[in-house]
């Protein structure tokens, strides 16, 4: 049956068919959101006919935090490098603003990286939003799947609310770092990676 | 890492495997409003995105792991056609790297998407398992995930990862896991989610078991019919356990504790070890426990709460309530070492070495 509806799909995708409930367009949000914003982004994010799709191995980092709807998404957090340079993470999974997105520790391979020297201090932030709670773990930028992982240094108390951090660089190596913050007000959490390479 | 930091650690370690599952936790974070106690909540497809017919029955399995596993007066979650509330396939989710999407609009609605299978991420490719006859290494189970977003529709947000908590305490991580590692295929709500859900919700009934993820604090408190009684006479003893009012969740101060192990213990007054009298039964009043008694002589009275195993509460010791038993010889009844007549006037005092 499954084989069947794949051999159907390839079909679809060979004659230029989409298959239901996956057209180009996004079917209508919830009579309750906002009306979507122009659409003129959302081009790269036309689903792909399913049995066509094929992993994308591009060397160019793609970027991951691209909104397709109208829905809440969190504010982009970043890391200041001592050299004062500000390096905007990828975002992750979220809860925000009744809204939550859930994937995976995201791969090295779809990060900008940055580097940073040994030792070095680097400040978070998330502007215009104040957090509660962070804490920051690291994955060997090699490891797709994020067997091992390893904490990195953790802060806040839950209660009183800050607008930066500082964390130290994670020790000589290619990583992924994730860095999850909890806003202040139970305005949800967020999980954020950037792909630092420490030499 | 200094060598008695390291020490530290080390035996910090060690207690948290001692103290194993029994252990309190942090329960998983949640934010907003509530749905109402046991709110009806009822989903259909989202015309256009309608689920296969291979995911089907992991969504509503899903549903059905949220209804059984809540253990708390959260949403129930069911398909209906014609719902407000929709479940979706579709690839109109916000990022590229997005497996599931929930939207919460409490009171009245939510919506959840998956993805298609075999859409490309910008991770990778995903693969439902549920979409093959064997499922492969490295796929999502549609299950979990469509579990652990009607957990963001129940107001769970994702566990503090960087606090090294078990994982199979909760299914609301941060990067779900894939066939086959630990947690890949959980189909409940781990035990720290359902303490949010209790802390959120209140639990299900004054019988359900609080997670052990918490660790209420109780108040056990003792009275009885009568003060005082004649040898043989009956006497009822009435136990009252709840959640304690100084417990550090709102709606959880005070709730009444059905169903649990409550003893009774006597001992004579002055003496300093206690008897075990008995088991008290519950009663139809939630929190509520009696036994009646027949002593011969007084003693002292205390109801002991044990602290459970299973589940997240402490122990607790009610007050002490003496019940005075009096003998009649005669028209002259006795009770320690007053005697009274029948005509209730104060007739000798007992001399010492008297029986009582």
């Amino acid at each position: 049956m499954k084989r069947r509806s794949l051999l159907l799909g390839l079909l679809m995708a060979v004659a230029g068919c989409v298959p239901v409930g996956q057209g180009p367009t996004s079917p209508p949000l919830p009579s309750s959101a906002p009306t979507p914003p122009a659409r003129a982004s959302q081009g790269a994010m036309s689903p792909e006919p399913m049995v066509t799709a094929r992993p994308r191995r591009s060397p160019a980092p793609t970027p991951t935090t691209q909104p397709t709807s109208s829905e809440p998404m969190p504010p982009l957090a970043q890391l200041r490098l001592p050299d004062g340079t500000l390096q905007p993470a990828a975002l992750g999974s979220y809860v925000y603003g009744g809204a939550a997105a859930d994937g995976p520790w995201l791969p090295a391979r779809v990060l900008p990286a940055v580097e940073v020297d040994a030792g070095a201090s680097l400040v978070l932030s998330v502007p215009p939003l104040r957090f509660v709670r962070w804490g920051a773990r690291y994955a060997d930028a090699r490891d797709e799947a994020a067997d091992i992982i390893s904490p990195l240094a953790a802060g806040g108390d839950n209660v009183a609310s800050m607008e930066s951090a500082v964390l130290p660089a994670p020790p000589s190596g290619p990583w992924v770092m994730m860095v999850q913050l909890y806003f202040a007000d139970e305005a949800g959490d967020a999980a954020y990676y950037w792909h630092v390479v420490v030499p | 890492m200094t060598r008695p930091r390291r020490a530290t650690m080390a035996l910090l370690s060690v207690l948290v495997l001692v103290a194993g599952q029994a252990s309190a936790a942090t329960p998983t974070p949640a934010s907003g409003p509530t749905w109402a106690a046991n709110q009806q909540v009822h989903y259909r497809w989202k015309a256009g995105a309608v689920p296969p017919d291979w995911l089907k029955p992991a969504i509503n399995a899903a549903a059905a792991d949220s209804n059984h596993s809540r253990a708390a007066r959260a949403a129930v979650f069911g398909y209906e056609a014609g719902a407000t509330s929709w479940v979706g396939y579709t690839a109109d989710i916000p990022t590229n790297y997005a497996v599931g999407y929930a939207v919460r609009h409490v009171p009245n609605s939510f919506t959840i998407r998956l993805r298609p299978q075999g859409h490309v991420l910008d991770w990778g490719k995903l693969k439902w398992c549920q979409f093959y006859d064997k499922w492969p290494a490295g796929c999502y189970d549609a299950e979990l995930i469509t579990l652990h977003e009607f957990g963001h529709v129940q107001t769970l947000g994702h566990v503090d990862e960087s606090l090294g908590e078990p994982w199979l305490d909760s299914i609301m991580h941060a990067g779900p896991r894939t066939k086959a590692k630990i947690g890949w295929n959980q189909h409940e709500f781990g035990r720290c989610d359902v303490a949010r859900l209790q802390i959120r919700y209140r639990a299900l009934k004054a019988t359900t078991p609080y997670s052990t993820c918490l660790a209420l604090p109780t108040t056990l408190s003792l009275s009885a019919s009568s003060s005082s009684i004649t040898a043989g006479a009956a006497v009822s003893l009435s136990a009252t356990l709840h959640v304690s009012s100084n417990a550090n969740y709102a709606k959880l101060a005070g709730e009444p504790l059905s169903g649990r192990s409550v003893v009774l213990q006597r001992r004579v007054p002055g003496a300093s070890s206690w008897t075990t009298h008995g088991q008290m039964s519950a009663t139809s009043i939630d929190g509520r426990y009696a036994t009646t008694v027949k002593p011969s002589s007084t003693y002292d009275w205390r109801a002991i709460f044990s602290k459970p195993s299973s589940e997240g509460l402490k122990g607790s010791t009610s007050s002490i309530v003496r019940v005075s038993v009096s003998k009649c010889v005669d028209g002259v009844c006795c009770s320690g070492s007053v005697c009274m007549t029948d005509a209730g006037e104060e007739s000798l005092e007992r001399s010492e070495g008297e029986p009582q």
